[in-house]
């Protein structure tokens, strides 16, 4: 079905826009139920009132909407009370997203997205079109056909002319080829191997010992004597019984251990299945284009040359099975986006060992291998060895303040916690390779960015207090589309000469680049 | 590098005495409605109010000089350069490149002074916006104009 076309190549959206919006006809409902204390006629007026006021404004709402692509614009007309006319020009589009519910899917119809850079929220959406116009659309407004950045179409020829003397038996994606495909079996990977699943269990035993709102109490009786599960809960009567019977403690900490974990490993093996589901990405020479989602389905279309900035996620479990994560970074997703929409995934699940293969679909002259790390300041160590033992510290004196004769037990964990801060320290690092700079940090959940230089906008080198008295500081580099800092490329305690030289090198290269975005 | 204006200090103090009034006057309010009938106070009733008001008041008085004495700026050929902070200190460069474009601004409080604030916006996301607080205002039109003039000749280039 393919919506109705009316003079000058303007467009309706799909004729079941006005059903799918019906859903909106529940506020005469909540309307009618206020109406409620004042008697049945009210009610039924109210009623009727709002769902013939909600349909009209529904279908004029419908019957208003516009849209036509020209040769280099999105112009898009709408509005019941105040008419609109909207003029998205193609050079600013960022992305084009089609995302599709289950009704949605079941009916072949999505709503489609335009992202330009800047602004709060999504520029402009169209709800709801065909599955075909919306593919017609992505591909108009993002495709090949009408992208002229011939620079990165230069070097994507001699990016694959190079990977294939590097490699000659290795097959270059062809345009419209299928770069990658995740099957369930690696999704079920994927979400045993995230930190989510530990977060999960911790919030299993948080929310079983403040809320007990699990029968863990009946299956832990099992195990451990009855008199200590009186108040029926399972974690605190694993508390009681740690202080008077120490293998009946092990064995229930052992057995709650083994039910939370696979419960919260469960949930999110189910939740990286069901998000990431038949997750697809395809290459049409500088577009790239991903599609996922079981519930709902997500397609989205993006230029190569759009892309700010790349991030590989390795989290403690996938580092030790030497898989990854991709995912980039294309300025199109303002603030006003959660958190988990503002960066486009492009692997949920990958081994580390493919990441170089994978990294030419997005940076054809890139080359993975030859990376050459460099650790952040030998003095780096002191103060994340520091800032650990300040938490222990913390934590004896209070415990001590509570007359807790444990308390001073406590200084044992500050072993753990100088072995962990050179744990995180061989984590910590910074590299160039060619015309990219790399920053990497973090121990539980690594995170490495690959930042082009020409798309640096601006350079920080910050220092508390405490990295001013080592001398450190930390660098922060400055790109479109990264609004938390915590999840944006920094390099972590640089010696502060260095970090300054760094800094100045950068700024002379990104000059280099002339004004380029 | 340059330093700010002198005067910006003024400014600075000013609205930091702007800020301790209400303060004051909060932790008074709570102090007799909240506090004194639960019987909470510091050897006498007023003291906490009195504190509240000392502790904003220097601050108001002394943070600024302080603040004036880290705070350096540069444009050189190719590049902004801005030093700052007391405690937590930073060093921002934005390549002249990347600027997208530059603002004046000036509060009531800075005109009455002859004083402007000049922002430098680039299309980076955090920390990638940034203001010079206390320019003289002839000197900030003049630096808003010397920065744009770059962005044109790339453009034509």
């Amino acid at each position: 079905m393919t919506a109705p076309e009316s003079g000058d190549g303007w467009q309706r959206l799909h004729p079941l826009t006005p059903l799918l919006r019906a859903v909106q006809l529940l506020y005469a409902i909540i309307a009618g139920v206020i109406a409620s204390q004042s008697g049945v006629g009210a009610t039924v007026i109210v009623i009727f009132i709002f769902t013939v006021a909600i349909a009209a404004w529904i279908t004029v709402a419908y019957l208003r909407f516009r849209y036509r692509i020209t040769d280099d614009s999105l112009i898009i007309k709408h509005g019941v009370l105040f008419r609109r006319r909207r003029v998205i020009p193609r050079s600013r589009i960022q992305n084009v997203d089609l995302r599709a519910g289950l009704v949605q899917q079941l009916f072949k119809v999505t709503t489609a997205r335009i992202e330009t850079a800047g602004g709060q929220a999504t520029e402009a959406t169209l709800h709801v079109v065909s599955r075909d116009e919306g593919v017609r659309l992505r591909a108009r407004l993002v495709g090949l056909a009408h992208d002229t950045p011939r620079p990165t179409a230069a070097a994507a020829l001699l990016g694959d002319a190079h990977a294939a003397l590097a490699e000659p038996g290795r097959a270059t994606p062809a345009a419209g080829s299928t770069v990658h495909h995740v099957s369930p079996l690696q999704l079920v990977i994927a979400g045993a191997t995230s930190n989510r699943a530990g977060f999960l269990v911790g919030l299993l035993f948080g929310g079983d010992y403040l809320f007990d709102f699990m029968p863990t109490d009946r299956i832990l009786a099992r195990f451990i004597p009855p008199q200590y599960l009186e108040s029926g809960q399972a974690v605190e009567g694993l508390v009681q019984t740690a202080q008077s019977d120490m293998q009946a403690f092990l064995t229930g900490l052992f057995v709650l251990g083994i039910i939370f974990g696979v419960a919260g490993w469960a949930v999110s093996i189910l939740a990286s299945v069901v998000r990431y589901f038949d997750f697809t990405l395809r290459q049409h020479g500088n577009e790239l284009q991903v599609g996922y989602g079981l519930f709902t389905r997500r397609e989205k279309g993006f230029r190569r040359s759009r892309i700010q900035n790349v991030q590989i996620e390795e989290p403690i479990l996938r580092r030790w099975l030497k898989l990854a994560s991709l995912r980039v970074q294309t300025a199109g997703y303002g603030p006003g986006l959660k958190a988990d929409e503002r960066m486009e995934t492009l692997s949920p699940i990958i081994r580390a060992g493919e990441l170089n293969d994978y990294l030419h679909a997005v940076y054809p002259e890139f080359e993975w291998n030859s990376v050459d790390w460099r650790p952040s300041h030998p003095r780096a160590r002191r103060r994340l060895f520091i800032r650990r033992a300040f938490i222990v510290i913390a934590a004896t004196a209070v415990l001590a303040v509570l007359t807790t004769p444990d308390a001073y037990i406590l200084p044992i964990a500050l072993v753990p916690a100088w072995f962990l801060a050179h744990a995180h320290y061989r984590h910590l690092g910074h590299a160039r390779a060619g015309s990219y700079v790399l920053v990497r940090e973090g121990l539980w959940n690594r995170r490495t960015y690959i930042v082009p230089i020409r798309k640096i906008q601006a350079l920080q080198l910050r220092q508390t207090p405490f990295q001013r008295r080592l001398g450190l500081g930390t660098l922060n580099i400055e790109t479109a589309g990264n609004p938390i800092e915590w999840h944006a490329p920094r390099s972590i305690d640089l010696g502060t000469g260095y970090g300054v030289e760094m800094m100045e090198q950068l700024a002379t290269e990104v000059t280099g680049t002339g004004l380029t975005f | 590098m340059n330093p700010l204006d002198p005067r910006v200090t003024i400014v600075w103090r000013l609205s930091g005495l702007i800020l301790a009034l209400p303060a004051t006057a909060i932790a008074g309010l709570v102090e007799a409605v909240v506090l004194a009938p639960e019987g909470i106070r510091l050897f006498a009733p007023g003291v906490i109010a009195g504190l509240v008001a000392l502790c904003t008041l220097g601050f108001a008085i002394l943070w600024p000089g302080l603040r004036y004495r880290f705070w350096r700026w540069g444009v050189e050929d190719d590049r902004v350069l801005i030093e700052k902070g007391v405690l937590w200190r930073s060093r921002s460069l934005i390549p002249r490149v990347r600027i997208q474009h530059v603002d004046t601004r000036t509060s009531p409080l800075q005109r009455s002074l002859r004083l402007a604030s000049l922002v430098i916006y680039t299309a980076g996301t955090r920390g990638a916006d940034v203001e010079i607080p206390g320019l003289a205002a002839d000197d900030a039109e003049r630096l808003r104009e010397e920065l744009a003039r770059l962005e044109e000749t790339d453009d034509r280039a």
